[in-house]
Formats: structure tokens, sequence, C-alpha cells
């Protein structure tokens, strides 16, 4: 079978939907209330050159992907531990997500339907993604990109009328640790999320510019969360905003434009889903092929059904209720360091270190 | 293939058996509110929740819509909304419920915010829900009358609210998630839309009177309509109305304006512990009725009640706040937040002290009418 | 990536067949004139259309003949005329043509007044030709016999396709005639480049295809996998291109269509001259064109007959219908059973008016009207004409109007169920995949509401995503969406913007010189 490659516009679509995904869900960090788009701006402080060690290692090792890449660098053994972890945190994000959304339709509409038959149906399509391939999915993030933008200038264009930009105001009323605070919980999520891209970078072609790709992949995530938080704050207000499990949801519920175009929040709220499918698919994507390369399967496709049930068992039993779903958050982002930043910047140091000491040999007899 | 394929019907039978409950909740099994009126009673401390539902008995035929009111009672909302369901054959239904009104002793009580709350919580309610502050002695009064088309006096009431702002300009249509943000932002207070029953003809019907003063989440007291439009004017939430003038002029230009458009602009300023809030108000408006022989060409004539209009803006508008200030000493004009949103280092310096600082408040209110537009006729 | 199915079922193959085989096989013709009729006659025993007539010239009695053919499939003044007449009055006598294998030529050359002839040994083709209408010619001392074209049976008139109506444009249709099907296609392409190849499909009918293309424009590897596919079908019988369709269908799981079909040489024109392959087959009209796009199922051939601006409109309108047909059912059960919220006040007041003695639930009312939709829809096909006009009055009429006066349905539902049939019938080539997709998004819908209805949509559209059709991808959003690919799609382009074919299906692009807006330069 040939090999699928994307081209660069697409990979910029997938990290962009993958960004946007769940966060547009979840509405990011609202401790720090209307100065959430400064840390969202702050964020990007570390999100930026973390990106840029990601696009450094693709730029290392072209048409690897990192599982390939940590048994180049750390032979058999250590490898596959580094593997190991690095699927797990793949998987684990799969069933995060994946409960997420189930807690958000239970919590919005079906609060009576057992979370399990919502959690396999969702999962199934996205096996059928994960099984279709890249090329399936990198259309279908191509179509969502288009959705969700076209939905998300929609409902400002209907809010029109609610924004009120005071409540922007005061700025920076929040003390620079809180700030920091929230920029950081945004940089651990969305953001270094991204790091499971690199799970399929064996897709991406030796000539194609990495930096550029993730860069610009990664601003302008940066850029529609921005928009969507600035659209919450300008229209909840701060109050709302603190206290709403689900801001976007909650502006989309408030669109009312003469009584005509009201009560839309159904049809907007699907976008959420289909990032939501995005999202959960390259997971998917991503612990197949480590669970692939920890047992030397060949064909990723083949496991896809047996991981994504494992998966949907999971996002079952890590929390036992929706309040610790909430909670998480706080810990998600101590508990992601390692897979985020000290795995990634390991293999980064190290083939760094590798390349310089193989030119130093290459050097010596000449 | 084959194994798949009866592996997947398998799965498939499995899926339809399950299919049809869980959150299935068919129309024939709902009860939908229309609106709905929380009490308190003062001897119990319980909540009285008395609902307006749709009456499906005789809708679909020319009769029109018809409603019904059901009440019940419980320590908590929620426990007197379950309380609701023991004499009711479905489920009560909230999510096309329009209006939340408050009775007059749950207000004074100042439990409101604890119901905004349960509203807000609860998925099905939304946030665009209209509040009401009845000032008959409770709620169920205002719900229980038929309204002018007789049928349902929730959607009566929503309409009324909006289309207040733009016809009359008596009140600010505050919804549910708006007021949450009010109550919870410093330096502001809420006031809600006050309603309550009259005679009309025959028949008892609702009718908007003003607006309610919070301070807190307690109810404090009321502004009439007509005191109402100049607090619209002083948060520039006037968007129609008429202005009048008495008629004891001695020229005979009386006229009644209708407001096309109105900006607001406030500025304030603290010097040596004195603040001073500066509103300036500049108002379109549109001749509307007039005595007759008012020459609406002469430029003079109508500079003169332009003149006029802006001079009764000021004095009525600072006469109100100058009321609010120091009958009820509520900030519902916002005051305080604006200092909170440009200044945060003085707002804490004076929040807690706002109570005492808020009466003390110099307010200089600057006025300018234009008049754009004249009726139909040259003069009369 | 190919879920193609190369099943060579040999027990398909009949054990007649075999029989058949080993018959022919073990008859060689003979010089004898007598033992050569004894075989046809043996080899079609029971057959008694065969007919077998002795011929001798009147100059010289030595020219002996004996022709057979198969009544009904022939046209008897060819025989008379050209055959019979010619043997029997030539005035060339055995001694100027009698010199072994020259007599044959001889008689083709300076007797026989016919225009397609052919000499052979191979008694298979024989029997094949006598069954297609041709005479065979068998000649006293002569180890080889001459096929003959002699067809003469019915043939139906070129009408318009009764399922492909259209308001304007050419009218004329497909029969079930190949030789003149493929004179249709012909006419229309006046190049050599319009290559037309042979081949034979079915052990037991050896049903005549003929696979057609411009060299060109097709995608040269298209071709070959078109003929690897075709290759290995191994089948008793093809009576419809259908046959094939599902014998080389790349998923075969898949309701929807991915190979093109139509009864119009126009369509087949105009698809080949997007590089397509054209698959003709004898005994039908219908045409089967490869590879098929996801889009085809909403083009129609008048889209490029009238005027841009309103086939645009009804390009649009059509993927709309595809989207209602299989979504409103679900779509409704979602609203009314789960997100009431999503429903205008007064609209819910009104529906919940409509359903509240109804005695069955949405989803429930909803699968039932489908189901009577779908039985009076088939009930409308398989009727006479003149019936079917009764029945739909009839189906109506009870269906409608009574049933919602006895309260067994909501009016509401009429209404879906009637928007659901009349937009199934704007896209007539899905006909197939609109009811399982329907009845599919309906158990989501009733199942998770709103969300169930989109991640069941999801599901399809991954599934369409898919589709591979000659294993190319049916829906080819490439990542680069360019303005080039989507003018013959969402809308349809004036015919001078539509510079180029699409990417994935010829070699040859362009298809015409830019030149914008006619000739305003």
């Amino acid at each position: 079978m040939e090999k699928e490659y994307f081209t660069l516009r697409q990979i910029v679509c997938m990290i962009i939907l993958f960004i946007c995904g769940s966060s547009v869900v979840l509405g990011g960090s609202s401790e720090a209330g209307q100065d959430s788009w400064i840390c969202l701006i702050m964020s990007q402080i570390f999100a930026i050159p973390m990106v840029m060690i990601y696009a450094r290692i693709v730029q290392i090792y072209p048409e690897k992907n990192i599982f390939q890449v940590l048994e180049i660098l750390f032979g058999k053994f250590a490898g596959k531990i580094l593997t190991a972890l690095f699927t797990w945190y793949s998987l684990h994000l799969a069933a995060l997500v994946l409960r997420n959304f189930s807690e958000f339709i239970a919590i919005t509409s079906i609060p009576e339907t057992p979370q399990l038959a919502l959690m396999i149906v969702m999962g199934l399509v996205c096996v059928h993604m994960a099984k279709s391939g890249i090329e399936v999915f990198v259309k279908w993030s191509l179509v969502n990109l288009a959705a969700l933008l076209l939905l998300m200038f929609l409902t400002i264009f209907l809010l029109f009328n609610r924004i009120d930009v005071t409540n922007f105001l005061p700025i920076m009323e929040h003390d620079t640790k809180t700030l920091f605070a929230g920029s950081y919980s945004l940089f651990a999520f969305p953001f270094a999320e991204t790091v499971l891209f690199l799970g399929i970078t064996d897709h991406i072609r030796k000539e194609d510019k990495p930096l550029k790709v993730f860069l610009l992949g990664e601003g302008l995530g940066a850029l529609i969360v921005l928009v969507v938080m600035l659209r919450n704050i300008s229209v909840l207000g701060a109050a709302m905003l603190k206290t709403e499990n689900f801001p976007s949801y909650s502006a989309a519920r408030i669109i009312n434009v003469s009584e005509f175009l009201a009560r839309v929040e159904g049809v907007i709220s699907t976008n959420f889903i289909l990032g939501g499918i995005t999202k959960i698919s390259l997971c998917l994507i991503t612990a197949c092929k480590g669970t692939a390369s920890l047992f030397n399967i060949k064909d990723y496709k083949t496991i896809v059904m047996p991981v994504a049930l494992c998966s949907i068992a999971l996002s079952l039993i890590i929390f036992s209720n929706t309040m610790q779903m909430f909670n998480f958050l706080n810990v998600y982002k101590i508990y992601a360091i390692p897979f985020q930043i000290l795995i990634p910047a390991l293999i980064w140091v190290w083939s760094e270190f590798k390349a310089h000491f193989k030119e130093k040999k290459a050097d010596k007899p000449a | 293939m084959n194994k798949k394929i009866v592996c997947l019907l398998l799965s498939l039978i499995l899926l339809l058996s399950q299919t049809g409950c869980w959150s299935y909740r068919g129309l024939n099994e709902i009860t939908i509110i229309a609106g709905i009126g929380i009490d308190l009673d003062p001897k119990t401390k319980d909540y009285l929740v008395s609902c307006e539902i749709i009456d499906l008995t005789s809708t679909g035929k020319e009769s029109g819509t018809k409603a019904k009111l059901v009440e019940s009672r419980g320590k908590t909302v929620m426990d007197a909304v379950r309380n609701a369901k023991k004499r009711l054959l479905n489920k009560l239904y909230w999510g096309n419920n329009e209006v939340l009104i408050f009775g007059n002793e749950l207000a004074k009580s100042g439990d409101i915010g604890n119901v905004i709350n349960w509203f807000l919580t609860d998925a099905e309610c939304r946030e665009t829900v209209c509040l009401v502050v009845s000032q008959e002695k409770t709620a169920k009064d205002l719900l229980s009358i038929y309204g002018l088309d007789n049928s349902v006096v929730a959607f009566e009431i929503k309409k009324i609210i909006a289309d207040d702002e733009n016809v009359v300009g008596t009140m600010e249509n505050v919804q549910l998630f708006q007021a949450f943000s009010i109550l919870n932002s410093p330096g502001r207070s809420l006031a809600l839309p006050a309603f309550r029953d009259v005679k009309n003809d025959e028949d008892i019907v609702a009718e908007s009177n003003g607006e309610a003063v919070f301070k807190g989440d307690k109810l404090v007291g009321y502004l009439p309509p007509e005191e109402s439009k100049y607090y619209l004017f002083a948060v520039d939430e006037i968007h129609g109305g008429i202005l009048t003038t008495s008629s004891t002029d001695e020229d005979q230009t009386d006229v009644s304006l209708e407001i096309s458009k109105s900006k607001t602009k406030n500025s304030y300023s603290y010097e040596n512990g004195q603040l001073k809030f500066t509103i300036k108000i500049e108002t379109e408006v549109a001749v509307d009725e007039m005595k007759p022989g008012v020459d609406l060409l002469d430029e003079d004539t109508l500079e003169k009640i332009e003149q006029r209009e802006q001079k009764m803006i000021e004095e009525r508008t600072e006469s109100v706040i100058k009321k609010v200030q120091t009958q009820y000493n509520s900030d519902i004009f916002g005051f305080g937040n604006m200092i909170y949103k440009s200044d945060v280092k003085l707002w804490q310096q004076l929040e807690p002290e706002w109570d005492k600082i808020f009466p003390t408040i110099q307010v200089k209110v600057e006025s300018k009418v234009n008049i754009v537009n004249t009726s139909f006729l040259k003069h009369s | 990536m190919f879920h193609f199915i190369s099943r060579h079922k040999k027990e398909m193959v009949t054990d007649q067949v075999e029989h058949l085989n080993q018959q022919l096989d073990n008859n060689p013709l003979s010089r004898s004139l007598q033992k050569n009729v004894d075989t046809i006659r043996s080899l079609f025993t029971d057959v008694d259309i065969l007919v077998v007539r002795y011929i001798q010239n009147r100059q010289d009695s030595s020219l002996r003949y004996c022709i057979a053919y198969c009544d009904g499939v022939v046209s008897g003044e060819i025989i008379n005329e050209n055959i019979i007449k010619p043997l029997i009055l030539s005035g060339e006598s055995a001694a100027d043509m009698k010199s072994g294998a020259h007599l044959l030529d001889n008689l083709v050359e300076k007797v026989l007044l016919i225009s397609e002839v052919k000499k052979t040994k191979d008694i298979k083709e024989i029997v094949e030709s006598i069954t297609y209408g041709d005479t065979i010619l068998f000649i006293d001392g002569v180890e080889e016999a001459l096929i003959l074209n002699s067809k003469g049976f019915g043939t139906r008139a070129m009408e318009e396709p009764e399922n492909e109506k259209i308001l304007s444009g050419p009218r004329e249709g497909f029969n079930e005639v190949l030789m003149q099907n493929l004179s249709l296609v012909r006419r229309k392409v006046r190049t050599n480049e319009l290559k037309m190849k042979f081949k034979t499909f079915g052990k037991m009918t050896r049903t005549k295809a003929c696979i057609c293309y411009i060299d060109k424009i097709v995608n040269k590897n298209l071709l070959k996998e078109l003929y690897r596919r075709l290759d290995s079908i191994d089948i008793d019988a093809v009576l419809d291109s259908n046959y094939l369709t599902e014998m080389i269908k790349d998923s075969p799981w898949s309701p929807f269509r991915t190979t093109g079909y139509t009864e119009r040489p126009d369509v087949v024109v105009g698809k080949l001259l997007e590089g397509r392959i054209a698959i003709f087959l004898d005994g039908t009209p219908v045409v089967m064109t490869v590879p098929y796009l996801f889009i085809e199922n909403f083009q129609s051939n008048e889209d490029y007959y009238l005027s841009f601006f309103y086939t645009s409109m009804s390009r649009f309108l059509r993927i709309v219908g595809f989207l209602l047909t299989i979504g409103v059912p679900g779509f409704y059960v979602a609203l009314v059973a789960f997100q009431q919220q999503m429903l205008p006040t007064q609209l819910l007041i009104s529906i919940a008016g409509a359903r509240k003695s109804v005695p069955l639930p949405a989803a429930a009312e909803a699968f039932i009207m489908l189901l009577v939709f779908d039985i009076l829809r088939e009930t409308g096909i398989r009727m006479p004409t003149n019936i079917g006009q009764p029945l739909s009055i009839v189906g109506a009429l009870v269906i409608g109007q009574a049933a919602v006066d006895a309260k067994l349905v909501a009016a509401p539902m009429i209404i879906v169920v009637a928007l659901t049939g009349i937009t199934s019938l704007l896209v007539p080539k899905m006909n197939a995949p609109v009811i399982y997709l329907r009845v599919f998004l309906l158990i989501l819908s009733s199942s998770f509401g709103l969300y169930g209805f989109v991640i069941g949509l999801s599901g399809v559209f991954i599934h369409i995503l898919n589709l591979h059709s000659l294993g190319i991808p049916q829906m080819s959003l490439s990542g680069a969406l360019q303005y080039q690919d989507i003018k013959d799609t969402f809308i349809r382009a004036p015919w001078w913007d539509m510079i180029t074919r699409t990417k994935s299906m010829t070699d040859n692009r362009i298809r015409l010189k830019s030149n914008r807006g006619g000739n305003h330069e």
C-alpha cells in the first residue's frame, strides 16, 4: 500500500481543529475572569517554544513518528518504555476527551441516558475514522474546520447585539500569579496537546517545513480560541464566565435575533461534537500507532477496535462524577508535564547532542 | 466476513432494544410552563411556586391557547417544583418558560439570589428568561389573572417587557443571566421591571409599572414609570418613548416628542474625597403631537422647544438620581461599577465605604435634545 | 485499499456449461456436409427454432450447400435475397471455384451478397453465432464454415428513456442492441481517439460488451485497473450492467453507487470526454460509466444544456434535498422528543397540541410512516400505469387525511414524511442509500437526540469520504480547495470557465483554451 502524505495546508487545518476541538466547549481558563484573554496570549509564551521543539524533532527525523524516533534514539528497551508512556498518554487523553464530550451531552440534553451507550456510539464513529486512515481524516478535518469557522463567525454575528465591550474592564485586575496559573493551564490544555501530532508525523513529507506548519497551525488555533474567548467574555461577562461549565454553549443559548433566530444552541453545539470526534480520532490514531510499535504490529488499523474499547472503558472509570472531571483540569496540567514537555525535550536534546556528536565524528577523520 | 456480519447484526439488535427509553421524552409527556411565579410564605419560610401551564386540550382549534395555574410549596425551589408533580400527570418542562416573577414578599426578604442561581443551574431553564417583580401581594396574583386577549398572561408580560424599551421606555428588560451578572459585579445594583394588576373595562389585566429597585438581593422600593424613564436615560437604556411637557407654559408651544435615538455618556472625577459624576445625554426626537398654532418650520420655536426639553430632562434625571441616592441608597446606576472598571485601585479604596459614599455623590446631568423630524404637518 | 470482490466462484458455473463445452470440443467440423449438419442438429436437439436448409447450385449440381439459422432472430429477406438466391443462381461453375480452400474465398468474393462474413472451424463460435442471428453456411467437401451476418431481430425504437426525462437537450436513448448503441456514441464523437474494445461476459449468456474510452483523455492507470477487475469476473450470466457493477465495486457492502449508469448517449459522451470509461453491454440499454465521483449523484445532463444560473441553483437544491431526505425524520424526532428547547414556544405548543392524543411516540410513528411511504412508493412503481393515479389518491387521502382525523398519526408527522418522500425524488441515483441512512439516523436520534443525530451524520460523512471508485476517492477534497475543482460540484460554472477536467480521472486536464466569457476582447 502506498503511504499517505499530508499537504502543508492539511496539517495546519488539523492542528487548528485539534486545538479548537474541545477547548471551544470547555472554554479554557476561567479563574481569571475577564482577563482570560490575556492568559491566552501569555500562554503562547510557553506554547510557541514548545511547539518549536516538536517541529524541530520532526525536522531532525523526517518521515518518522515519535515512536520510531524513540526507538532510534534510546534503543529497544528504553525506547519501548517511553513508547509505552506516550501511548498511555494518548490513550488517556482519548478517554478524557471522550468523557468530556459525553458529560457535555449528558448535562446539556440527555441526563438519564447511560453515558456508556453514548460513548460507544461516539467511539464507534471515531473507530471508523481511525480505520479509514489518514487520508479520510484529513478530508474530514478540512470540512470541519470550514464548518467551525462558519459557525463561529455566525454566532459572533448573531450575538452582535449582546456584545458589551465594557465587560473586558477592568483589564489586568488579577495579579500576575493568577494570570500565570491561568495561562499555564491553557498551555497544558489545549496547546501543548499538539504533542500528539508527533504520532503521525511519519505522514509529513521530507521537503515540507515542519516549523512553519506547526507554528502556523498553533498560531491560527490560538487565534480562533482567542476570538471565541473574547466573544464569551464580552457577551457573558466575568461573573457568568466564572460560574459556567460550558461558556460557549451558554453564549449560544442567549442568541436571540428578534425572536426569530433564537434557541439555536443545539445546531451550534453540534459543531463541538464534530471537533470532539476529530480530537478523539487523532488521539486514537496515535495510541494505536504507539501500541502497534510496542508490539511490533505492522498495520495500526488492525488494532483500532481493541484500543478504542480500552479507552472507552477507561473513560468510564477515570471519574466518578462530573465535579471530579472539572477539578481534574487542575491536576492535568501537572500530570501532563512529562508527556508534553519532558519526553519531547528529552528527545530534542538527545537528538541534537547525537547529531552534534556525529558531526564531530565525521569531522575527525577528515 | 459472515461472522462479522452476524456480530454487527447482534450488536445492532442489542442497540435497538435499548432505544426509546432513557431521556426520550415525548411531547405528550411534558407539561409546558409558560411562566412561573415564586413567593415566600412569611410564616413558614416555604417557597410557594405557581406555574402557569399551557392547557393543551384547547390548542389547535380556533379558541386559542389557554393556560392553567399549578401551585406547590417546598423548602427549596427544587423541592417545591418536585412537589408540583404530585398533582400533575406529566413532568414540568421549563425550556420554554418565558418569565420568572418574584413575589413582593420574596423580593423584600432578599432571596432572589438563590432563586436566580437555581434557575441558572438547571440545564433546562433558559438564560434569557425575563425577570419581573410583582407589585401585588404575591406573584400568584399576577399569574392568576387572564391576559387582555384572554390567553396566557406570561406570554403577554413577556411581550410587554420586550416591546416596552422601544415604545414606552419605562422599563429595562433584564434577563436571567444579566441579573446574575449584575448581582455578582461590584458596585452595581439590580433594577427589575415591576408589574401590577389593573382593572381594564370589565377584566383585570397586568400592567407594567416602572422599576423595582433592589439593594443587593433585597427589594427596597419602586420607581414609578415616569421616574423609570429618567433612570433609563441615566443608564443609557432608552430606545423609545415619549417626552411631554406640562401645559403651564405661557407661549403655548406644548408638544409631545417621540424619542428616536438617545445616547448617554457618563464620566466621573474624584477630587479631595468628593466624587462627581457627569451624565451627558444626547437625544434625537421627532415631533409627534402639538397644540394648534405652533410653527414647526420656525427655528426659534424649535430651539425653544429643544431648550425646554433639555432642561426638563436634566431636572428630572437629577431628581430621580437624588431620590435613589437618598431614599433607597442603591447604586442601580452602576456608578461604583464604572469606577471599578476604569480604576480598580480607587474602587478598592472606596468599596468598604460605598454605602456611605453613594448618597453623597454629586451628579450633574447635561442634556442635549435635537428635533430631527417633524410629523405630517408643517404647522397646526 | 480496495475491498474489491475477487470471488471466483466456480460453483456459479453450472454443470450444463461444462457439459456443453465437452460436447463442443468432441465435435470438430468435417468435410462431409451431412456430418456437419448432423453435428449441428445434435447440438440443437429440442431447439425447434433451428432451421436447416439444403441448397444446390442450378448450373453445377456438385456445388451443394446447407444453411442453418435460428428462426426469429434472422431477417428472412437477407437470407432469401442475399444468401439463397446468389447461391442457387450463381453462374460460376464448380470448376471455376473449386480449388480446395479457395472455394470459400471465391464464394465470399464473388457470390454472397453479405457484408459481414467470417470463416471458422470453431464449433463454439458457430453455436454462438447461430443463437445471435447469424446464418451458418456449410459447403460440401469443405472443412470450414462461413458465418454470415443476417441478424434481423425485432428491436425497440430509440425512445427517450423513461427515468431520465429532461426538458431540453438531445432526446435519443439507448435500446437493447449493442451495435446501435455504439453507433449513437460514435456519431457524436468523430475521432479515431474514441476506442471501442469488445469483451465477452457470462459463461452461459456469452454477452458481448464494449469498453469505450477516449485515448487521449483517459487515465491509463484507471483503464488498467478496470481491465484487471473485469478479467477476474467469472459468472454464468450478465443480463444488465448492474451485474458488472456489483462485481467490480470497491466497497461491496456500501449502499452508495460507485459506478454511474445512464440510458442516454449524450450523457455517455459527456462522461467519456471527462476521461471516464463507459461499458456497453448487449441486451441492456443501461450503460455503465466508471469512475464515479460522489458529486455525480447530484448531476444531471440537463445541467449542461440550460443556463448555468438556473442549473447551479438546481444542483444546490439536489444537495439540500439529499440532506433533507436522510435527515428530516431523525431531526424532527430529536427536536420533538429531546431538544424541545430548540422549538419556538408557539410551534412547541401547536405540535404538542397535535400530538397530545396520538397513541404512538413520535419515533415509532416515524418508523411506521416511513414504512408506509416506502410501501406506497414501491406499489406505485410496480403498478400498471393506469392504476397508478387512483392509487396515489387513495394513498394520499387514506394515509394522510384519514389517519390524522382518526388521531392515529399527528399532522406534523405527515408533513415530515411527505417532505422526506418528495425530497428523495430529487436524488433518484441515491434511492438505495437514502432509505437506510434515514432509518439509521432515526434510530440514533431516537436514542440520543440531536447529538445522536450529529454523531450519526458524521459516521455517514466518514463513510462517504471512504468510498472509492476504481481506486480513486469518490469525494476528492484535496488539501487545496481550488476553484477549478469545485466548478462542477456545488455549482455548475459556465462552460467558458470550466477550463480543466477533474484531476484524478484524466491524464489530460486541459479542456479548453481559456476564452473567458466568449470573444469579447
